[in-house]
């Protein structure tokens, strides 16, 4: 008995000693000035272009752990990526659903419409103590004051913008030289929209000439899903959406009969718009629009990027920025009428934080960080997006961007998004609205009158204006 | 006295009726305890959940807020409801005929008129094939072959043969495209059933038929069709079921558009929860929609006659009945 009492003995000592061993060995303690790796989990949404909003962080770690080791924190951190590039909206539930059980990413980008919803719902942690109070605010402090406008939601900061862009009107140049334009006229095509010298109007008449003349498949085309493309329009044709005074959406029912009747007119009027637009496939107008089938494409300053980096023609691939250049131009969307204004629509990124994080410092530090200049640049150069500040927009490589530099003062027009949480439900009624009005299903007339429908059955509080 | 005696009599039989009873259902609980056990994780649980969250206003803050009854008459004042509702007739009736026609037509065609083993299998393996397919590739083939520009495969092929021009089949006609698409895979299911049916029928009645000089037609409506009553009646009601509550085809083909043409009722519901974040208003519209194909499952299976399908013995007496058809026959040829 005793002897089986001592081989017990023995065996708890050893497996204990071993188990001690096993703790000391993977978890230094910080007392002893050994190293804690903090896993730093960020994911980002864009196209593959835009992948430089992650990796810009996993380069901003590198920095960040030189700082912490001058100041001998003995935290590094390592950055995680995902960079998403299909399905926001599945992007965004699955990050809501995996905060329920207390997980999700740290950091994460996220379109500055949808921050309403996410700091209302908890999702993500409020900024204003990290900026105005934190060591690392410093590195944010330069950003413009328009972009910080649009991370807010009740007056309190909730994310750090990322970048922004600007919805632009590209247009053929090879196709209007066909239709017999001079380089001088079509040199001077920004000028004119942007002092509203040629409108809707005049690019509509252009492109039916193209279209009859058969110089181009298409007139104009526009994305094929729902997105923030067509609520420029509702402001080119004077609407709003959002009180600031009651926080309360607008129902706006001149502005969208205006601009349900612009969509009709161009799908099944003028026909220069295909009325199965809804129903293309991404690829498809990429490639149409590349290879020069299509005089007039509603597209964003992301997409110059985008063109050289995705393989959409099929006979040259990626495309180069001298054959951009000289095929395309890029302009803001035209009034509507002469008299009117043009208009842009920018929707800036931001880097938010999971209120979920255990290191909200680190994800702090990480983006204020990224936030500078130099890593900026190198996003807004290889993705076509705009730099978030003064110091960015001095930078030797972004100055050297002709795009860049050409597309910046269209900031000055540019109008945002309503920061609310159901502004999702309306924008997304809206879109069936345009599609019914593009398939000739319901004259504009009808369609406002369903839209309004839809949205006293989806909406609480919106106020309803004539 | 004697009164009591009867009475003592009455307990004890009935005491031993439950003993028994009970003894059984021990016996069965071994073979039914683990589908009971799924079914309740599967079924009762989520309903439940789904019943407690429908009343709630949970959005996207995801909170569980009780309101009552409050989405039960948002639902019944909502005025896309109709549209869904009709929409949901028109596809789980038009889906159906193909799912049961057209998998009878397929049976018939590879278990009765190929009577060659192999072919036979090749064409059921070939009409297999979209079940066998993950339902995203299965979209996306649909979305390539009515791609709406002369590049869709439908499109390129009239346009070379017939000089048609490019169709937006979708956009124009969502519901018959979302119907076909899964009248087909449906209709698959259907095929493997009536098949394993037919190749059940003895061989006797079909050779007493040609005896008789009946053509093939006549022996598809006097032996076969007679015989295939239960499963025909069993398909019906699985597939009805099974598509009032389906919408993964239709989510992925046209998303319910365009403007809602296409937008059935487990869709729709689909919608509000999860691309309006209105769940708690989301599980309400499915509630209706599980009352809905609870009360229809209990119709069918009424008129159908679930007794008569459950009955012990049940192939003899289709036997006679196949047998007292052909007898008809007989007498008509």
């Amino acid at each position: 008995m005793k002897k089986f009492l001592s081989i017990g003995l023995i065996i708890a000592l050893t497996l204990s000693l071993l188990l001690s061993g096993c703790s000391k060995g993977n978890q230094p303690s910080n007392a002893e000035g050994k190293v804690e790796t903090v896993v730093i989990e960020v994911e980002s949404y864009g196209s593959p272009a835009d992948s430089t909003r992650s990796t810009n962080l996993q380069e901003a770690a590198q920095e960040l752990n030189r700082i912490l080791e001058e100041k001998g924190d003995n935290r590094r951190v390592e950055v995680k990526v995902n960079h998403v590039s299909s399905g926001y909206e599945e992007y965004n539930k699955k990050f809501m659903l995996a905060h329920k059980s207390g997980k999700g990413a740290d950091v994460r980008t996220i379109s500055h419409a949808d921050i309403a919803m996410m700091a209302e719902g908890g999702y993500i942690l409020q900024l204003d103590d990290f900026i105005n109070n934190s060591e690392w605010g410093k590195y944010v402090r330069d950003i413009y004051q328009n972009l910080w406008d649009a991370a807010k939601w009740n007056g309190k900061i909730y994310g750090v913008p990322q970048d922004t862009e600007a919805r632009v009107l590209f247009f053929r140049k090879d196709i209007l030289k066909k239709l017999g334009w001079s380089d001088e006229e079509i040199a001077s095509l920004p000028e004119k929209i942007k002092n509203s010298e040629f409108t809707l109007e005049d690019m509509t008449k252009v492109a039916k000439e193209a279209v009859e003349k058969g110089v181009a498949k298409a007139g104009i085309y526009h994305r094929p899903n729902n997105g923030a493309d067509f609520i420029t329009f509702i402001h080119a044709f004077g609407g709003k959406l959002y009180d600031e005074n009651t926080g309360k959406l607008i129902f706006d029912r001149k502005a969208l009969k205006d601009t349900l009747d612009y969509f009709y007119r161009i799908a099944q009027k003028d026909k220069v718009l295909p009325s199965g637009m809804t129903s293309m496939e991404w690829r498809q107008i990429h490639k149409d629009w590349v290879e020069g089938n299509v005089l007039f494409w509603y597209g964003g300053t992301w997409h110059w990027g985008e063109y050289q980096q995705v393989e959409y023609h099929s006979e040259l691939g990626k495309l180069t920025e001298d054959y951009m250049f000289e095929n395309m131009g890029y302009a803001l969307i035209p009034a509507p009428t002469s008299g009117g204004k043009p208009v842009t629509l920018s929707q800036p990124y931001m880097y938010v934080i999971n209120s979920n994080t255990k290191h909200p410092d680190l994800a702090f530090a990480l983006i204020a960080i990224a936030s500078q200049p130099k890593y900026n640049v190198k996003h807004a150069v290889n993705s076509g997006h705009l730099v978030i500040s003064p110091a960015a927009a001095q930078e030797q490589a972004y100055k050297e961007n002709k795009f860049l530099n050409d597309v910046q003062y269209m900031l000055e027009y540019t109008t945002v998004q309503p920061n609310h949480p159901e502004f999702g439900k309306f924008s997304n009624a809206f879109f069936k609205a345009i599609q019914s009005v593009e398939m000739g299903e319901n004259t504009p007339e009808q369609a406002v009158k369903w839209l309004e429908e839809q949205v006293r059955n989806d909406i609480k509080n919106i106020i309803f204006i004539n | 006295m004697r009164q009591l005696e009867m009475e003592i009599c009455e307990n004890v039989t009935s005491k031993k009726a439950s003993m028994e009873g009970l003894r059984k259902f021990l016996g069965a609980l071994p073979f039914l305890g683990p589908f009971l056990f799924l079914i309740i994780l599967f079924y009762l649980v989520p309903v439940t959940l789904t019943f407690v969250m429908s009343l709630t206003s949970m959005d996207y803050v995801l909170e569980w807020k009780f309101v009552g009854l409050e989405n039960y008459l948002r639902f019944f004042q909502d005025s896309g409801v109709k549209t869904v509702v009709l929409n949901t007739v028109k596809y789980v009736f038009f889906t159906l005929i193909i799912n049961v026609g057209f998998g009878f037509l397929l049976a018939i065609a590879t278990s009765y008129f190929i009577r060659n083993e192999n072919i036979r299998l090749l064409f059921q393996t070939i009409w297999m094939l979209p079940r066998m397919t993950p339902p995203v590739v299965y979209a996306l083939l649909w979305l390539w072959f009515l791609d709406p520009t002369e590049a869709g495969m439908l499109n390129s092929f009239l346009g070379k043969l017939f000089g048609i021009p490019a169709q937006n089949w979708i956009l124009n006609n969502p519901m018959k495209v979302v119907i076909i698409a899964n009248g087909l895979i449906g209709a698959s299911l259907g095929m493997v059933v009536f098949s394993a049916a037919i190749k059940s029928i003895p061989v006797d009645y079909f050779r007493a038929a040609n005896v008789d000089g009946a053509s093939d037609w006549q022996i598809i409506r006097y032996v076969i069709i007679p015989f295939l009553k239960w499963p025909i009646m069993f398909m019906t009601i699985w597939q009805t079921l099974s598509l009032i509550t389906s919408y993964e085809y239709i989510l992925l083909i046209t998303d319910g558009g365009p403007l809602n043409k296409s937008e059935v009722w487990s869709l729709f519901s689909y919608h509000k929860a999860f691309s309006n974040y209105e769940f708690g208003y989301g599980a309400a519209i499915s509630m209706v929609l599980v009352l809905i194909a609870v009360l229809i499952a209990i119709l069918m299976l009424k008129v159908f006659g679930y007794d008569a399908i459950m009955r012990r013995g049940n192939v003899d007496g289709m036997r006679g009945e196949a047998g007292d058809e052909s007898n008809k026959n007989h007498v008509a040829v």
